[in-house]
């Protein structure tokens, strides 16, 4: 066996083996460092902040299917999706576009729905969205 | 070399092994849980009402409050009520109770052929319309119905609602809705059906159950939305909606099967 092939192997070996025991895991979300989103005064979403007793929302998106809205440390709402759902969301969405419908369905809907659907039966992220006022 | 090879090949071997047994562990079916044998529709309406104020309130609302989504009780019915203590009528299974002053007036049979005796007499006697009798059965064969009206001055109790039957709701291309093919003289304005055009739409199966949002267009499962009371309260205190206390809703089950333009209802329960 050639020296190239044999690094080659091992090194699949080596991600097959890091996989499995990330499957095995129960493949946790792996977190994402959190992104600060600012709200100019005058929108809907900075009412919304400013009503929290810690001028803060946090949207915390999970590729497993889960997403919450949190706030003081509440859950104020959360959507529950699998790939499936989604993809029946998006061609609801795709519906209200009318001409463009073809459109939205390969350059949104369906990369859209390739993309959830590798997040959540392979590898699953958290990505939490500070929302504050600005 | 050959170690660290025999190493990761043994390494690999395992993981295989275990996650052959993690994904049949994962197939292993369980039974079906039990066909659910008590009542699947759930109702319970307490209402008061004061013979000297003449004030009344029903499932938590006040008499101010019922006027405006217009309920109004008729004059004859008040007077009525102004001779008993309380009244409760409760049915539940095979029985209709009906008590006045908590002592038992009478107790009919609310079997399946007494229910079909009673449907044929309003369809003989009432000027509505045939009454679909698999749905009337749908609704009450496994149904728990509590209406209590007492004299009392306080506020009456909450509504409970926990419906698993879905309520079916026609609505026509111009707008006219009819709720268990009743009309109810109420037409949906031109931009909602615009959009229930655009987007296709010819049934939509809606069920909210203490909270969850369940929806699906055209057979096809939307993601659910999950609200709760405090994030409600958070949005209420944000927009000024003076919503009040939302207590009774999220303890509610309540669901609609909507056919758009003659589309079909769809046999579906809420809450499962």
């Amino acid at each position: 066996m050639s020296r190239v092939l044999r690094i080659v192997l091992i090194t699949l070996a080596v991600i097959v083996l890091l996989y499995g025991v990330y499957y095995i895991l129960g493949r946790p979300a792996l977190p994402i460092p959190a992104i600060r989103y600012k709200v100019s005064p005058g929108t809907q979403l900075y009412d919304l902040v400013k009503a929290t007793e810690s001028d803060e929302l946090r949207l915390t998106v999970v590729t497993d299917g889960q997403i919450d809205v949190t706030g003081d440390g509440n859950r104020m709402a959360s959507i529950q999706y699998t790939p499936k759902t989604l993809g029946n969301a998006l061609t609801l969405a795709g519906n209200f576009m009318g001409k463009d419908q073809q459109k939205f369905q390969t350059s949104v809907s369906k990369p859209l729905q390739n993309l959830s659907s590798l997040l959540y039966n392979v590898f699953r992220f958290k990505l939490t969205v500070l929302i504050v006022p600005a | 070399m050959n170690k660290f090879l025999k190493i990761l090949f043994s390494l690999l071997a395992i993981l295989m092994i275990s996650i052959f047994a993690v994904i049949q562990e994962a197939k292993v079916v369980t039974a079906a849980p039990p066909a659910q044998a008590g009542p699947v529709n759930q109702l319970f309406v307490d209402a008061t009402y004061n013979p000297q104020t003449k004030a009344y309130s029903i499932g938590g609302f006040t008499q101010e409050q019922l006027k405006q989504v217009g309920v109004t009780l008729p004059d004859q019915v008040l007077a009525l009520l102004g001779n008993f203590k309380q009244v409760t009528l409760k049915i539940n299974g095979a029985t209709l109770d009906v008590l006045a002053d908590e002592a038992k007036l009478a107790t009919l049979n609310w079997d399946k052929a007494s229910r079909t005796w009673l449907y044929g007499m309003i369809d003989n006697f009432s000027q509505m319309a045939p009454l679909d009798q698999q749905r009337a059965e749908l609704w009450l064969d496994k149904a728990d119905i509590q209406l209590v009206v007492r004299q009392s001055t306080e506020i009456s109790k909450p509504l409970v609602i926990d419906l698993n039957t879905v309520v079916n709701v026609d609505v026509a291309k111009t707008g006219e809705v009819k709720v268990e093919g009743f009309d109810t003289g109420n037409k949906l304005p031109a931009q909602v059906t615009g959009l229930m055009d655009a987007a296709k739409v010819q049934d939509m199966t809606v069920c909210w159950s203490k909270g969850v949002l369940k929806n699906k267009v055209n057979g096809a499962e939307i993601p659910a939305l999950t609200l709760y009371q405090e994030g409600v309260s958070v949005v209420d205190k944000a927009f000024g909606l003076n919503l009040g206390d939302l207590g009774q809703l999220f303890q509610s089950q309540l669901g609609a099967s909507v056919a758009y333009g003659g589309g079909m209802h769809t046999d579906s329960q809420c809450g499962n």
